[in-house]
């Protein structure tokens, strides 16, 4: 399938609004959104080990605010920004900097067994490599709007930023994105 | 273009998509998270022995629930390991599953930012039988909670330092909660109260609260009990204990109507206490009898009320006298409440004047001169109510002065639609209500030279004559009449061209908004979008301010021309919790109200609106329970409060209107 790196395709899934006036029942909203809520965290910067507990935290938060959500609009801008302030703030706690420093030693140390190294995605690693180049900013409009192709005003709106900050960060992530995935790429190629 | 094939940042968008599928390891994920959000939910809930909330939120997560909670005995590290190939990163290294705690720090959805911690923590689920296994769970309501082991030792409660304070915390709560679940509540107040002492700010000040609340509940301290809850709501209104608190205090509350929302009964009200009164008086309060003028429409010269009231002179403010708030005013025990006086007062003109809830069926407009409100009262007017003025709370600024009239808003309600705003003369006994339903208008307005601007529930502006207003109103359209928050417009000031509004709806961001006064088709301009929740608004001079509550703690501004790149202006930060702001034509005044029967005191902070790194602490309060809303004229902060001991909260005369010199 063709991959618009710069444009967006609107998923009809994520922005389809429902015809549903009510708030979605947070079962059903839990079940379907599980995923993109969990592989948001992870696009955003949350380390794997971390996953669990900030899924946990967005769905807190998203439990607590449901009956704020405006159900005639898409759901998915909305989880986003939970997503998004919860992996930030959970970053930026000194505790958790610490947890993952310490835990990157540990994995220099111990390393995957042979078949988990058959297991990884050297593709995915580099990608995530590429993002983990942009700030947390920009990254949170990339990952928005070009992986989970969410408009930019839905997404300007969901990070509370005005619509020409939200261009301008796509702008500089698409260009430090490029560029990272160029470097990983030559790197790899060389080895 | 989109799809250059040469582009290696193509790639990598691809992975990123294709990882985006789900995987097998990723319903393990899913079912841990959802058995945490099982207990989670449920709050402060020791055992869902079939309690109705306990029910409704296990409904929330409910079916799988069981099952997830069966996969809580997989471990973390299998799961994280699993998800590595997924993510292609992390390895789990000996990461325990049992947390002591995890702390939810400040989010706010769309984008609020709260500062709500949530206690998730420090809970299995079920309970390993002899085999190491876990005991079959056979419903939601089978779940048993139980404190998981502890992170710190005794030893380390008594030194909170940055790494053990938040286990010397849980420690104590703990302590407490066991101590409930013994059937013990009484044992259990004492790790609260050293918790309240030793962490008046700490982390876990919610969930203290909380569970203070069921404690209090199991003593069957009623009155308590139902002062705490109603604190705890108007402290954390968007807590997660907020179902595990109002099933503490249920037994005592009765169903208001159908379909109406469950109405706290009153307190028990101790309604012989002349002895208590008279003691007050005696012991530290000069001029104890303020003469009383009755203007009221019930006549008769009587004010039984205010009759008992206790006040002094005000000092003078170019005096040296030490910045210690004098009570203007104070309310004698037949006051149904003190919590309806925080925002029903308004000084104008060195005059104060404020309403007060004589019971369940009447409210009082009173006046006094500040300096002389111990010689001399002036009862304006008295208003029936048709029940429960005690217990509707009404918003910021709600009584205003405008003119000849004083307005207000009723804290009456028999019935969902009742509360209305209210007119009465400053000088003759008169009063006139203005067609106002609280339930179809909003929660703020404004009146300036004889024109109300209000809200509405379903966000309209509404701009008509307050002498006439339903047959002079134009209604104004703010927000897109598909976002269905309700009450997110509120106005927070005028000047002569505008009118200032915030609007605060469930979706996008907060916003300033200021319209023309002009009745005709008000122009909207967006000065400002920020992503937090303001807890109180001042339009003075060239700029609006505002103070963020939530979760910044910081004194903000904008120019009323609009902010650049819709930033506000910090003027001041680290603030704990503000919840009141006033403003002169110089300085700003923030109130940080102190924490109910905590150690953590109130403050009035001073700051130049050009801003300040540390404001002048212009007071700290010492034994004020609460400090509501603030006003400032040229020589006086005030602020109303209440300073009961616990637990003759409505026994004592406590509530008091406050000035300090500026």
């Amino acid at each position: 399938m063709a991959v618009q790196l710069y444009g967006s395709v609107q998923s009809s899934e994520a922005l389809a609004p429902t015809l549903n006036q009510e708030p979605p029942d947070f079962r059903q909203l839990f079940e379907s959104e599980f995923g993109y809520v969990t592989r948001t965290l992870r696009y955003l910067g949350v380390h794997t080990c971390d996953l669990e507990d900030v899924t946990h935290d967005v769905f807190l938060h998203v439990y607590r605010h449901l009956p704020e959500f405006d159900a005639t609009r898409p759901v998915r801008p909305w989880l986003f920004g939970f997503a998004y302030r919860i992996a930030r703030d959970f970053r930026a706690l000194a505790r958790h900097k610490h947890e993952h420093s310490a835990q990157s030693a540990d994995t220099a140390d111990t390393g995957f067994g042979a078949d988990e190294l058959l297991l990884r995605n050297e593709s995915l690693t580099r990608a995530l490599s590429a993002l983990d180049s942009l700030d947390a900013d920009e990254r949170a409009v990339f990952v928005a709007h070009v992986l989970d192709e969410l408009p930019i005003p839905e997404v300007a709106q969901a990070l509370a930023i005005a619509l020409n900050t939200a261009y301008s960060r796509l702008r500089r992530a698409r260009s430090k994105f490029a560029a990272a995935a160029r470097r990983l790429t030559a790197k790899e190629n060389h080895l | 273009m989109s799809d250059e094939p040469l582009d290696p940042a193509v790639d990598l968008i691809s992975a990123l998509r294709a990882g985006q599928n789900s995987s097998a390891v990723e319903d393990l994920l899913k079912r841990r998270v959802q058995s945490r959000l099982a207990v989670s939910l449920i709050g402060l809930t020791p055992t869902l022995s079939g309690t109705a909330p306990a029910s409704n939120v296990a409904k929330a997560i409910s079916g799988n629930s069981i099952a997830a909670a069966r996969g809580i005995g997989i471990s973390k590290g299998l799961i994280i390991a699993s998800l590595a190939p997924v993510f292609a990163l992390g390895v789990f290294t000996g990461m325990q599953y049992e947390r002591a705690h995890v702390q939810q720090s400040a989010y706010l959805a769309n984008p609020p930012i709260e500062s709500v911690r949530a206690s998730a923590s420090v809970f299995r689920v079920g309970t390993p039988n002899d085999n190491g296994k876990n005991d079959a769970i056979t419903s939601p309501e089978s779940l048993e909670l139980v404190p998981a082991a502890r992170a710190s030792s005794a030893s380390s409660v008594g030194t909170p330092d940055a790494a053990s304070s938040l286990a010397a915390e849980r420690h104590l709560l703990d302590e407490a909660r066991q101590a409930l679940a013994r059937g013990e509540p009484q044992t259990g107040m004492k790790p609260l109260g050293l918790h309240a002492k030793r962490f008046p700010r700490g982390v876990l000040t919610e969930e203290r609260e909380a569970l203070a609340v069921r404690l209090l509940a199991a003593l069957g301290n009623q009155t308590a009990a139902i002062e705490r809850a109603q604190r705890f709501h108007a402290r954390f209104p968007n807590s997660l204990f907020i179902p595990a608190v109002d099933n503490a205090v249920a037994p005592f509350s009765k169903r208001h109507g159908d379909g109406e929302p469950n109405v706290l009964l009153p307190p028990v009200r101790h309604v012989a206490g002349a002895s208590l009164l008279a003691s007050l008086c005696m012991t530290f309060i000069a001029g104890c009898s303020a003469k009383t003028v009755d203007l009221g429409v019930n006549g008769a010269g009587s004010d039984p009320v205010y009759s008992n009231t206790v006040s002094v002179p005000l000092p003078d403010s170019g005096s040296n006298l030490p910045q210690v708030p004098t009570h203007i005013v104070d309310h004698g025990q037949n006051g149904c409440g003190y919590g309806q006086l925080m925002n029903m007062y308004t000084v104008d003109a060195g005059t104060l004047y404020w309403v007060w809830p004589d019971n369940d069926t009447s409210v009082t407009l009173r006046r006094c001169a500040v300096e002389h409100c111990a010689d001399s009262v002036v009862k304006l007017t008295t208003v029936a109510a048709a029940g429960m003025a005690c217990q509707l709370p009404v918003p910021k600024n709600s009584t205003q002065s405008d003119g000849d009239e004083i307005y207000w808003i009723n804290p009456v309600i028999n019935n969902v639609s009742s509360q209305v705003l209210m007119a009465a003369s400053k000088t003759v006994a008169s009063s006139s209500s203005i067609v106002w339903s609280r339930y179809d208008w909003g929660q703020s307005y404004l009146v300036s030279e004889g024109i109300l601007y209000a809200t509405t529930a379903q966000n309209t502006l509404i701009q008509c004559q307050a002498s006439d207003c339903a047959s002079t109103q134009a209604r104004y359209d703010l927000v897109p009449p598909d976002d269905h928050s309700m009450n997110a417009l509120s106005i927070i000031g005028l000047d002569e061209e505008y009118i200032y509004l915030s609007v605060a709806t469930g979706t996008p961001p907060t916003r300033l908004l200021r319209v023309a006064k002009s009745p005709h088709a008000p122009v909207e301009v967006v000065l400002s979008m920020w992503p937090t929740s303001a807890s109180d608004f001042v339009v003075q001079g060239d700029s609006v301010y505002w103070v963020e509550a939530v979760s910044l703690g910081q004194l903000l501004s904008c120019p009323k021309t609009g902010c650049a790149n819709n930033k506000p202006t910090v003027l001041m930060s680290g603030l704990e919790t503000p919840t009141g702001l006033a403003a002169d034509d110089d300085n700003l005044y923030v109130l940080e109200p102190p924490v109910p029967f905590d150690s953590r005191p109130g403050r009035i902070l001073k700051c130049p609106q050009s801003g300040c790194s540390e404001p002048t602490v212009l007071y700290t309060s010492t034994n004020e329970v609460s400090m509501g809303q603030l006003r400032v004229d040229d020589r006086f902060v005030y602020f109303a409060g209440t300073d009961c001991a616990e637990g003759t909260v409505w026994a004592s005369p406590c509530g008091f209107i406050a000035a300090i010199p500026k």
